[in-house]
């Protein structure tokens, strides 16, 4: 016995608070097994802190017990109209007619994935119209693109034509065709034709006088 | 006298007065069961007529693997969790509040009025751990009972019985000070005195 309660002393030692607290409530409420249920009463003998746990979870739970405000009616024609009221309200009834929790969640769940499958049948036929809808309609934009660059071609003649017709014809090249350059570029280029013409004299006169 | 299995056989097979017999030999603690948590006797008789004519319906459900009262009281629970959810919430004046001014006015209302705050306590317990707790202490059923109702493990059945306790315990600890637990003993009823001194012998 002496080495069972060193046991228990030792386990205290290392067990947390909260966990003792458990054990004593356990204790209190008889669910421990009759050998440590006996090993923990000796431990109370020796140990105040213990003991004190102990009356103080089972004066608790008196408290509570002796709490109860709960007054049952002792008039027993309270309970004969109970059971007259409960056995008219199943007069009609067969008993046991219910469908089992199971029955209507596999029924529910049954409905459930038929609904989602028709759900996930009708999406993917709105995917595939939408998809062939689409691809029609890109079809049929690419051939029009393509005749109107067609007719575009045919209307305007090419550029070597252009160019040959104008060298026969002597006159002036048309500017659509080989583009016209900007005012500042154009006297861009007379001025580094003018600066490139003069000499060395002129040009470090010229520098002088954007210097000043 | 037949046991509640064979009479719950009996009615299976339309035998009426199998079932006025477990009428009247179960409308007691339920209606008692039903009166803790919804503290007004017409609705608990409301709920006991409720739970009666679900379980006459459910019948061919019960397999008999816990006993008809667990399972019953199991009905009767989850009637009167269902019916206090449909209630609507209390509503209190706030000129009807009194606020302290006396630092010892609380442990005096503690002293006087205990049973009072110990029901106020325990109502404010978590739904699992009130049950637990009410049906443990005030209905004296054993914890595999207990996790039968609550539709739980035994070891759940048993957690949610101690967190109560202890919850309730630093409540009244917070509340009371250092006060030592020896001075509850006076405010027990004789029934609880009585309890009191058995336990510590």
């Amino acid at each position: 016995m002496k080495k069972n309660d060193e046991a228990i002393v030792n386990a205290r030692a290392k067990a947390p608070a909260k966990v003792l607290e458990d054990v004593w409530v356990d204790f209190v409420e008889n669910e421990l097994d009759a050998t440590f249920q006996e090993d923990l009463s000796l431990l109370l003998v020796n140990s105040q802190a213990d003991k004190q746990q102990v009356e103080t979870i089972t004066k608790l739970r008196d408290l509570i017990k002796g709490s109860d405000d709960v007054c049952l009616p002792e008039d027993g024609r309270i309970y004969e109209a109970l059971h007259d009221r409960i056995m008219a309200a199943t007069a009609n009834m067969e008993p046991g007619t219910a469908v089992r929790e199971e029955d209507v969640n596999t029924v529910r769940f049954m409905s459930r994935f038929t609904r989602k499958r028709a759900a996930v049948g009708a999406s993917s036929l709105m995917g595939i119209a939408v998809a062939l809808f689409a691809w029609f309609g890109a079809n049929q934009q690419i051939q029009q693109m393509s005749t109107q660059v067609a007719a575009v071609q045919l209307e305007q003649p090419n550029e070597a034509a252009i160019l040959a017709e104008s060298a026969a014809s002597g006159d002036s090249i048309n500017d659509e065709v080989l583009g016209v350059a900007g005012e500042d570029e154009f006297f861009a280029d007379a001025a580094s034709q003018k600066i490139a013409a003069l000499s060395d004299q002129d040009y470090a006169a010229f520098v002088a006088d954007l210097r000043n | 006298m037949k046991s509640d299995l064979e009479l719950v056989e009996d009615v299976k097979n339309g035998d009426r007065k199998a079932f006025s017999e477990l009428v009247i030999r179960h409308q007691r603690p339920l209606l008692r069961l039903t009166m803790r948590f919804l503290k007004d006797q017409m609705l608990a008789e409301d709920v006991v007529q409720e739970s009666f004519i679900k379980a006459y319906e459910k019948l061919n459900l019960f397999e008999g693997r816990s006993s008809f009262k667990s399972w019953l009281f199991q009905i009767a629970v989850n009637t009167a969790k269902n019916r206090l959810r449909s209630m609507p919430l209390e509503q209190v004046n706030i000129d009807d509040v009194h606020l302290g001014v006396d630092p010892g006015a609380e442990s005096q209302m503690v002293r006087g009025d205990i049973s009072k705050l110990l029901h106020k306590e325990v109502d404010l317990l978590p739904e699992r751990q009130r049950i637990a707790l009410t049906l443990r202490i005030f209905e004296d059923l054993s914890f595999k009972e207990i996790a039968e109702i609550m539709g739980c493990p035994y070891d759940t059945a048993k957690a949610n019985y101690r967190h109560g306790l202890m919850r309730l315990k630093e409540r009244l600890e917070a509340l009371q000070g250092d006060t030592d637990w020896n001075d509850f003993e006076t405010f027990l009823p004789v029934e609880g005195r009585r309890m009191a001194t058995e336990a510590d012998q």
